[in-house]
This record gives C-alpha cells, structure tokens and sequence, in this order.
C-alpha cells in the first residue's frame, strides 16, 4: 500500500501548499502567515515516521520553494521542513500523548521553522532575512499554527488510517 | 529503533540534497527550475484563487445582512430617478462618446498597461515580499516589466511563465528604485527593508534638503534592482534620521501602494511611443530660415527637458 501512501501525501501537500499561498493571503491577517503546509508535514510526520516525515519535508519544501510566488534561494525551505519532518516523525502518533499535547508540539514546531529559515537564510547569506520581524513572526505563527494543527492534525490522521489501515497484533493473531 | 542507521541515512541525504539547491541557487541557478514550476502552478494556483475568492466575499457580506433592506430601499429609489433621466440619454451618450475618443486619443502617448489580478502572496515567515500575477508572457510581460496600481508603484517582475509572472514588491528587501523628490528634483535611491509600510529613501546628495510630507517619483535611474520607468509616483516622506551634511542620510518613506491588501494591479507591458516629457514642448522650429536660431530652439527645448518635473504618467 506503499504507493496509495505516497499519493495521499502528495496531495494533502499540494493542497495545503495551494491553501497557504492562494487563500489564506485573502484574509490579510496579521504577522505570519499560517502555516498550513508545514502543518501538514509535521501531522504526516507522527503517522509516517522519521523517514516519511523527513521526505515528506523535503518534497514539501522543495515545491514552496519553487511554486510562485517564490524568490530567492532555492532549498531553504527544503532544509528547514526535513528537520521538521524528521522532529514529528520522532516524536510519533498521536495516541501515545492525547490531543492537546500533539497541537501544542505542532505549534512549538511550526514556530521553529521560522527561526530555522532565518538561521539558515543568515547562515548563507539571504539579505532579505531581517532578525526585527522574526520574534514578532515566531509569535504569530505559534498562535495561527495552534488553530490550523487543532483541524489539520486530526483530519491528516484519520485519512492516513483510512488509506492504510493499521494492522494490529489482534488482527494478525486471528489470521 | 529498528533502522536507525538507515534512518540517519536518509535524513543525511535529504539534508544535503537541500543544502546542494542551496548552494547551487545561491550560484544563481534556478530561474529555469522555477520558470517551469510556473508553467504547471499558474494554472492550479488561478483555478484555485477563482474558487476561493467568492467564498471570501460571500462570508465578507454575511456581516452586511442587516444593513441590506435599507440599502435595496435606496437602490430603488435611486433606480426610479434613473428610469426618469434615461429619456435624456442621447445627448448625453454622444457627449460620452467625444469624451472617449479624447481621452483615447491622450491616452496615446501613454504607457500601455495590462490589467492583472494578484492570486497568490508569499508567506511573511519566507521574509521576501512577492506576489503572483495572473498574468504572463502570453499577454506581453518580461522581466522586469514595471508593475503599478492605482496609488503608485507596486513592484517589477522577477520570474514569468506563460500565464503567471512573480513581482517582487517595492518593500521587498531585494528592491532598489531610482526616486527624485517631487518638489525639488534632489533624486536618490529607495530601497526596501522587509516592512510592509516603510522602505527607505537614501539621497545621493548629503545637503539635499529634505522634509517630511515630500512626496517622491521614480527618476527612471537604474540602482542594479531593476529598471523602472519614470514618473511613477512612489511614496511620501514621514521621517527624516540625520543632520544635512551626514554622508547616510535616510528618510522614511511611506509607499503610496498599501502592500497589505493588494488586489488588482497594471502591468506596464510598452512604454509610451513617443517621450511623454518631450511631448509636451513644442515641436522643433523647421531649420529652412535661419540655421542658427532653429539650433538655438532645439538646445532650448532639450535643456527645459532635462528639468521638466516628471509627472505621474502611468495610467
């Protein structure tokens, strides 16, 4: 069921990447922007794992990176998302924590990456990275991220179990 | 963990596959890549913007409801008083018509601009100031193409597929534009800093005298950002940091364009056919009487040019 896998996550990621750039920016909300996609990654993360997380990072990254409206270095993004990936991925499904902890570490995540942009854009010399805006940006998106991951995360879930079921150990004892 | 070792492996690999589009960006690779991406995106991302804005405006109407019955009250009356000047309409529609043909025929010397809708905003958290146009190489835009709205100058374009083209905004910290204050033609250069509602105005001149409430125009003066026709208005000084002799001057600038809720944009896709600044001087005395006077004339009218104050002529 590998492939049915991969094309779930294809397309939650090209959605999320659609809603993030086109219909969010309508809102004209303040600080950052919501940021559905790396959401996304980081709820494809629990259920996927390390590995899948942090190719599912790379793939998302890489396409914000180069969709318009993007400017500036390529693969910034890509850096940042696969450690976000692979972070989500280590830390796991979300039945080993409860809700609450699970949207409140997406948050955290999400957040981060906006630190790691800039880190990694002031590291390689993007002069558009501007450290006035970040504090203000790491806040917002905290708080934006806590709302989307409420929704994201659990929806995220329940398709990836859908698509592929879990086989328990109950389920392969009775065969 | 099972796989730890080929965990690490893959996480290495997709690490320093990034940081190879890093690298390879930064060498100035990559336009081709995006050009493509654009090819495929512009499409989704315009189907995707025309289901989405709708829905925007009916939530954005919901909270209008109650005032609806007074307003369908005024519209009717306002349609019955119509119904009663609709039998005066002849007179008024050729008059209409004489207008247009004037206005169409000024307009001649004008830029021509393509009308364009903004469909998809870089994230803030990306810190670079671009927005899509639906709008792209089929309808005449370049690189560089000046882009421009009602208020003032809104960006040029940096990217272009065949039906979307990426503008980088006037605030974005990439964006250098040659400006001259309006009043007294001291020009320098405005440069963005990331702010959404200030950029900077740095003067070349350090005795230029500068206020607040000056307002500013693109002086059509290349910085390396790009190449912007002149004239197009830009913004108006709100601080000025420094004393007069100080070789960093800078003021404030708040842009015209309000960057925040841009929807409907011109793409400057030809420049006026003849020079609107020349335009307006009175044509070249004929050389036939006197040789001398008619150069007289022509260096007259090329000096008045050279200090012409530009005016915002960007429809």
């Amino acid at each position: 069921m590998g492939w049915l896998r991969a094309m779930l996550t294809l397309a939650l990621v090209v959605t999320a990447l659609l809603v993030e750039l086109t219909a969010i920016p309508l809102f004209h909300l303040p600080g950052a922007t919501p940021d559905v996609l790396v959401v996304t990654v980081i709820a494809l993360g629990f259920v996927g794992g390390p590995v899948r997380g942090a190719a599912t990072g790379f793939l998302a990254g890489v396409l914000l990176d180069l969709a318009p409206p993007s400017a500036g270095v390529l693969g910034l993004s890509a850096v940042v998302f696969v450690v976000a990936g692979y972070v989500a991925g280590t830390l796991g499904a979300e039945r080993d924590r409860g809700a609450f902890a699970t949207v409140g570490i997406t948050g955290l995540l999400a957040a981060a990456t906006t630190l790691g942009i800039a880190v990694v854009g002031g590291l390689v010399g993007d002069p558009r990275i501007s450290w006035d805006r970040v504090p203000g940006l790491m806040l917002t998106q905290l708080a934006y991220s806590l709302v989307v991951a409420a929704f994201v995360v659990p929806l995220v879930t329940v398709l990836w179990r859908r698509v592929d079921p879990p086989t328990s150990r109950y389920e392969l004892s009775r065969q | 963990m099972r796989d730890n070792r080929r965990t690490r492996t893959i996480l290495g690999l997709l690490l320093l596959t990034s940081l190879t589009l890093v690298v390879l960006s930064l060498k100035g690779g990559g336009d081709g890549a995006r050009t493509e991406a654009s090819g495929f995106f512009g499409p989704v991302q315009n189907a995707a913007s025309a289901i989405v804005r709708p829905v925007r405006d009916f939530l954005g109407s919901i909270g209008s409801l109650g005032s609806k019955d007074q307003q369908i009250s005024d519209l009717q009356a306002q349609v019955d008083s119509l119904q009663g000047q609709l039998n005066t309409t002849d007179y008024e529609r050729n008059r209409a018509k004489e207008l247009n043909d004037l206005l169409r025929l000024s307009g001649a010397g004008q830029y021509k601009t393509v009308p364009a809708q903004v469909i998809a905003f870089g994230p803030a958290q990306g810190f670079a100031w671009t927005v899509t146009i639906d709008v792209g190489t089929r309808d005449g835009v370049r690189i560089d193409s000046n882009v421009v709205n009602g208020q003032g100058l809104v960006g040029r374009v940096v990217s272009v597929g065949p039906t979307t083209a990426t503008v980088a905004l006037l605030i974005d910290a990439t964006s250098t534009v040659g400006a001259r204050i309006e009043s007294t033609l001291q020009v320098g250069f405005l440069n963005g800093t990331g702010d959404s509602s200030s950029v900077d105005l740095q003067l070349l001149e350090p005795f230029a005298p500068v206020a607040v409430g000056d307002r500013l125009v693109s002086s059509g003066v290349t910085g390396g950002g790009g190449v912007y026709f002149r004239g197009i208005p830009l913004g108006t000084v709100t601080e000025v940091q420094g004393t007069p002799g100080q070789l960093t001057r800078i003021a404030k600038v708040k842009p015209f364009v309000d960057f925040t809720t841009l929807d409907l944009v011109g793409v400057i896709v030809e420049p006026p056919r003849t020079d609107p600044v020349d335009a307006v001087l009175p044509p070249k005395p004929s050389a036939t009487p006197s040789a001398s006077r008619g150069a007289t004339g022509a260096t007259g009218a090329t000096g008045s040019a050279g200090s012409a104050s530009p005016k915002p002529s960007a429809s």
